[in-house]
């Protein structure tokens, strides 16, 4: 019964996401729900490595500027329709996830947290070292939009983040995502049952970085630029997103991620205090909520399956 | 006397200059259940460690069936067929014991024989039956008692259709109520045609379980022989009592 009224409730919202721009004719509303939605997609592609294995990725918005600056010094510039440039940057931070967890995820430790904090880095380093080119602190302006109108760029990431956040879900509820949950509990006694662990480690890095790439992708062409401003400070940001909605089931993470985008709109008056907004509900949720927000969507429907 | 299906030849670990394992050599032989018995500190675990891939032997080398496995690494020793348990259990405290038991059915070694999702549910509910567990296959095993634990971990192990079965202390922890159900499922097994390599630091509980004992200490095979064998052995008596209990024992 609550599983229906729970489902009934997320087709409801998902209708009304469709429906809002018939509804309501507001074009700010518009541009910090599709922020919100690109932002759900992130933290569902990081709680689907991170949430999933135990292992923390600190440099998810490397692998956002990967796809970002993909469209920004390559493909707008040569005409291609976002859709490929999307795919492309998918392919290219899956690569660059795996490359950097090939050798990281063998080891145990801190080395593979270290490596992705350092990619970030990099990255930042990259950018400015090459100003002339990736535009410095400015960015790239003029980039192909999304969609010709708002409307159609809210369309555009709406079906791409359902779609993302569908495909992270059902693929977590799988065989595959048990794995990964079971190499979470105790990575020695997976390996002791013959699974392969660092295929599925890997595999499922690469997945969430190509998600995380596909979203710097297509959030270049939303804005019609790209520049550090957009990818660098998300990075904790979206640790933050998880956390606070609930990780190991891909949802509770996407809601958080949506909700405290959200926030972020509603508290843009704190102005520098931001942060230590971000903080006080981060530490809020570990006290009182340590599942975090959403999780009880998916908790209580395992414990009743128990009986 | 059966065929060989586990040889060890020469195996030695040594970390820096504490030899933990020296000269290992003996054989397993196919349905036995064989104790390795020693004192702390002996090198039994380090022995199993090596066995199960998670150490590299510094020398020597070790065939399961002639097929010589020195050099795997632990997934590939278990997909081959050597799958062992901890002295300290070690389930995936996150997942059911039904998960548990699902995730070795997901190993390469598995896949080949368990088709579909249907396979793979019926492969759990026999083992789950057999080890008594048919129950509990919807709890979480965060709050299974210990026994229970280690039935999940035994059921988990046999979900692998392993050719040897290596228990690290199957019985450390547990009180005498918890240690009959786990003798009579490894009797059971072992009568299916299962073989065990156990390790033990207490004599007691080898006298009704295993055929054969190895018996080390400090890195050494010291005696070899059925349990009755080895209780009375001087030199076993020795390394666990200490010098001059071998005069007492003879007198």
């Amino acid at each position: 019964m609550r599983k229906r009224i729970l489902i009934l409730l997320l087709i409801l919202s998902v209708l009304l996401l469709f429906l809002l721009p018939i509804i309501r004719d507001d074009l700010y509303l518009l541009i910090i729900l599709t922020i919100a939605l690109s932002y759900a997609v992130l933290a569902a592609s990081w709680d689907f490595f991170s949430g999933f294995t135990g292992r923390e990725n600190f440099g998810i918005s490397a692998f956002v500027a990967v796809g970002g600056y993909l469209v920004g010094l390559v493909t707008s510039g040569l005409g291609v329709p976002p859709i490929v440039s999307i795919v492309l940057g998918f392919v290219l931070a899956g690569i660059v996830g795996f490359l950097i967890g090939f050798p990281t995820l063998k080891l145990s430790g801190p080395y593979f947290a270290l490596a992705t904090l350092a990619l970030v880095v990099i990255a930042q380093k990259l950018v400015l070292a090459f100003a002339r080119t990736t535009g410095g602190e400015d960015g790239l302006y003029g980039l192909t939009y999304l969609a010709e109108t708002f409307e159609g760029s809210y369309y555009y990431v709406l079906i791409f983040s359902l779609f993302s956040i569908g495909f992270l879900f059902m693929l977590g509820r799988s065989n595959y995502g048990l794995i990964l949950k079971a190499i979470h509990s105790d990575e020695e006694a997976a390996r002791s049952s013959g699974i392969r662990t660092i295929r599925y480690k890997l595999t499922s890095l690469s997945l969430s970085a190509a998600f995380a790439g596909a979203v710097g992708a297509l959030l270049a062409h939303f804005y019609g630029y790209i520049g550090p401003d957009v990818v660098f400070h998300i990075n904790l940001l979206v640790i933050i997103m998880a956390i606070v909605g609930g990780m190991g089931y891909v949802i509770p993470a996407a809601l958080g991620g949506f909700a405290i985008s959200l926030l972020t709109e509603f508290i843009r008056a704190f102005g520098d205090f931001k942060n230590l907004a971000y903080t006080i509900v981060l530490m809020v949720v570990i006290l009182f909520l340590p599942g975090g927000l959403f999780s009880f969507l998916f908790k209580q429907s395992t414990r009743k399956a128990r009986r | 006397m059966n065929d060989v299906i586990l040889r060890t030849e020469g195996l030695s670990k040594h970390f820096g200059g504490l030899i933990a394992v020296d000269d290992f050599t003996a054989e397993v032989f196919e349905g036995e259940i064989l104790g390795i018995l020693g004192p702390n500190g002996a090198g039994k675990t380090t022995l199993f460690n090596m066995l199960s891939g998670y150490y590299k032997p510094t020398n020597g080398r070790f065939f399961l069936r002639d097929k010589d496995i020195t050099n795997r690494n632990a997934e590939r020793v278990a997909e081959l067929g050597i799958v062992r348990t901890f002295q300290i259990v070690r389930l995936f405290n996150k997942l059911t014991v039904y998960e548990n038991l699902l995730i070795p059915c997901l190993s390469p070694r598995m896949a080949s024989r368990l088709k579909d999702q249907n396979d793979r549910d019926r492969h759990i509910r026999e083992i789950a039956e057999e080890v008594h567990i048919n129950e509990l296959l919807h709890e979480s095993v965060v709050n299974l008692p210990q026994g229970t634990k280690k039935l999940v971990e035994f059921a988990r192990a046999l979900a692998n259709s392993p050719d040897v079965l290596l228990l690290d202390e199957p019985f450390a922890g547990l009180n005498p109520v918890e240690v009959e159900p786990l003798i009579e499922v490894i009797l059971h097994f072992n009568k299916k045609g299962k073989t065990l390599v156990i390790i033990e630091h207490k004599l007691h509980e080898f006298m009704k379980l295993v055929q054969r004992v190895i018996a080390m200490d400090r890195g050494k095979i010291i005696a070899t022989g059925t349990p009755k064998e080895i209780a009375q052995n001087p030199e076993v008596v020795e390394a666990y009592l200490g010098k001059g209990a071998k005069r007492f024992v003879s007198s």
